[in-house]
């Protein structure tokens, strides 16, 4: 009986490892791309691999984390190939030898209650942040060490203004982009966004509108590789296809 | 989305299974079965999320398992979910095991002197598909785990957890219900099993 | 043959019994918390004794709160290679049930089956009767009985009754004295207890 058992417990293991095996690596071990949660759920990360895949032959397996971890993936050999838009942890990996390839940019924009109490309307950001401090207006904050929340974290920074200091008006959600941007449009607060999970996400926002945005909130992807070999993808974001889906998923495409 | 759900099906399973008839194997050749179920029975409440994060540090190119290259596949997915559902199917097995009243202890050790373990089995015998489905069940859901060790890559290693919380941050709400409502369905199937065989037991 | 020179506590209460049994059933009876299991735990080293003890082996145990092990009654046989003996008697039909959906009489009855394939030469039985009605102990009774032919069998009772129904010689627990008592005596010294 325990030989039975034994046998039953081995020949499923080896089954269905065999079967995953057979049906995931069918012949080799996939690119390991990681990239930010915000922007795999902008769903522009999923077309952009799609017509990577076409054009290189390779084949990539997409895996999202917060930037902070994508970098530290990337050091430790996690991950193959990385898109981030976090400039300054970018550098530490062009430190190490990295390829960084920026291909394209948009805005981070400031939304808010479409009253804008803080007044805030076609101010730059810093200007529009200052008024949202000194008017303790409610912000509606990501919390999770995204690109988004670094950003804003700099933003802040830029006043001299440290938000663990701040009181009731300051809430953090540790949610993704359009959780958190319905979570601002539930309770009338700011938030700072991504343009494109905005444009694409308004009409689900009826409370929220467009206030303001400027060159201090520009928002560059980059694409990281160090293999030599994954230098067809980065040739691969520039070819006429990947440019055309950028552009339909509201961002802007750059120049090699 | 039929990938997705047969893999979630065929992984899940595959872990469970395997936690379950370890966790018999194990229960029944203890000799203290008391102090090893209150160790699982904490275990068993061990957040997922750590268990994805241990699979995640073992599979890890810098961790003591990198060299396999099994991060990101389903490999690294069924381990955890096989580390994750473990301490539940041994706690479970454990207290049926300890469920033995003393008299039927002794009866085992006095008739069966060299053929203990196998009486034990026996005994768990009875109890394994309702511990795999309470096992199946504390995995087939989770989401935590099966993100950090498989990294719920579409169309690979995403399981219809993952893609229910995936879909969402897309805002594709009317997909995220479709593959809520199979996974509610699929879910339901142990609760439905537990019922109708305790019902079964209880009757004459 | 068993022989038993063992003085033994229970609760506060030194038991001392010197006996010698020949093959055949006897009835172990005497009142509640008289000794009786811890006796039979003596014989199995369960229980702290002083003296000694010789039994013929395979020594076999069929104990109070018996319950069969959670999985079909073929499988509980199995594990003892009783399938053969069950197969001409009432359980037959009854192989792929689980174990814990036959009755109290079924029960005892399966665990029967499992001690006596073990074809032991000394049996010790405690008190599977309990719950039964007398059709049912009868049977059990009556299997104990035939099997006694080959083996020393020690039945624990606490049906009175079970002593007229077998008619054999008994050891009687009372008090500090434990005796073994022929029919005759153990009936009448029974009886007086009843009134």
């Amino acid at each position: 009986m325990v030989k039975r058992l034994l046998r039953v417990f081995l020949v499923s293991f080896l089954i269905a490892m065999l079967g995953l095996t057979a049906a995931g690596c069918s012949n080799q071990r996939p690119v390991v791309m990681v990239t930010t949660t915000s922007f795999r759920d902008s769903g522009l990360a999923g077309a952009l691999v799609q017509v990577l895949q076409k054009q290189t032959g390779l084949k990539i397996s997409l895996v999202a984390q917060g930037s902070g971890a994508a970098v530290e993936m990337l050091k430790r050999g996690d991950a193959d190939v990385g898109i981030t838009h976090a400039p300054t942890l970018e550098m530490q990996l062009t430190h190490l030898g990295w390829h960084r390839v920026p291909f394209m940019q948009n805005y981070f924009y400031l939304v808010g209650p479409k009253q804008d109490p803080a007044r805030a309307k076609s101010l730059t950001l810093t200007e529009a942040f200052r008024r949202i401090y000194q008017g303790k207006f409610l912000f509606v904050s990501r919390g999770d060490q995204s690109g988004t929340h670094m950003m804003e974290k700099a933003l802040w920074g830029l006043l001299g203004l440290d938000p663990d200091t701040f009181g009731d008006w300051y809430i953090k959600t540790q949610a993704g982009m359009l959780t958190s941007l319905q979570i601002a449009n539930e309770k009338g607060a700011y938030i700072l966004t991504d343009q494109s999970t905005w444009l694409r996400n308004r009409d689900k926002l009826p409370q929220l509108d467009f206030i303001t945005t400027s060159t201090e909130g520009l928002n560059t992807y980059s694409f990281l590789y160090k293999d030599a070999r994954y230098a067809v993808l980065s040739e691969a974001f520039f070819s006429k296809e990947a440019q055309q889906i950028i552009r339909q998923f509201q961002f802007e495409p750059l120049e090699r | 989305m039929a990938y997705t759900f047969l893999f979630t099906i065929g992984t899940t399973t595959a872990a469970a299974v395997s936690a379950v008839l370890l966790a018999a194997l194990y229960a029944s050749s203890v000799s203290q079965p008391r102090l090893h179920l209150s160790f699982w029975r904490a275990l068993s409440g061990i957040p997922p999320v750590l268990v994805g994060l241990l699979v995640y540090m073992l599979f890890s190119q810098a961790g003591p398992l990198g060299f396999l290259r099994w991060l990101f596949t389903p490999k690294a997915l069924i381990t955890a979910q096989f580390l994750l559902a473990l301490p539940t199917a041994l706690a479970l097995a454990l207290r049926e095991r300890t469920s033995l009243p003393r008299d039927m202890e002794d009866f085992i050790r006095v008739n069966l002197p060299n053929k203990k373990h196998q009486a034990y089995l026996a005994h768990l015998k009875g109890t394994l598909p309702s511990t795999f489905f309470v096992t199946w069940g504390r995995i087939l859901g989770e989401v935590g785990a099966a993100t950090l060790s498989g990294g719920a890559i579409e169309g690979y290693t995403s399981t219809l957890a993952t893609d229910i919380l995936y879909k969402t941050n897309l805002g594709q709400f009317k997909e995220a219900l479709v593959l809520g409502a199979l996974l509610l369905v699929v879910s339901l199937i142990p609760s439905v099993f537990l019922e109708l065989s305790s019902y079964g037991a209880s009757g004459h | 043959m068993v022989q038993v020179d063992i003085s033994f506590r229970v609760d506060s209460k030194v038991l001392t019994i010197n006996e010698t049994f020949e093959n055949g059933l006897y009835l172990i009876v005497g009142p509640n918390g008289s000794g009786k299991t811890t006796f039979l735990r003596c014989l199995l080293g369960l229980h702290p004794y002083e003296g000694a003890v010789q039994m013929d082996a395979p020594v076999a145990y069929l104990p109070q709160h018996y319950e069969p092990l959670h999985t079909s009654v073929g499988d509980n046989l199995a594990l003892f290679g009783a399938l053969e003996i069950a197969r001409e008697g009432p359980l037959r039909a009854k192989l792929h049930l689980p174990a814990l959906r036959l009755s109290g009489g079924e029960k005892a009855l399966l665990g029967l089956y499992q001690v006596l394939a073990l074809q032991p030469k000394t049996l010790l039985v405690d008190e599977v009767t309990a719950h039964m009605d007398q059709q049912a102990s009868r049977q059990i009774e009556q299997v104990l009985l035939e099997y006694s032919q080959q083996a020393v069998v020690f039945m624990v009772t606490h049906q009175w009754d079970a002593l007229l129904r077998v008619q054999r010689s008994a050891l009687v627990f009372a008090g500090t004295v434990v005796r073994k008592l022929p029919y005759d005596s153990a009936q009448s010294l029974i009886l007086s207890w009843k009134e």
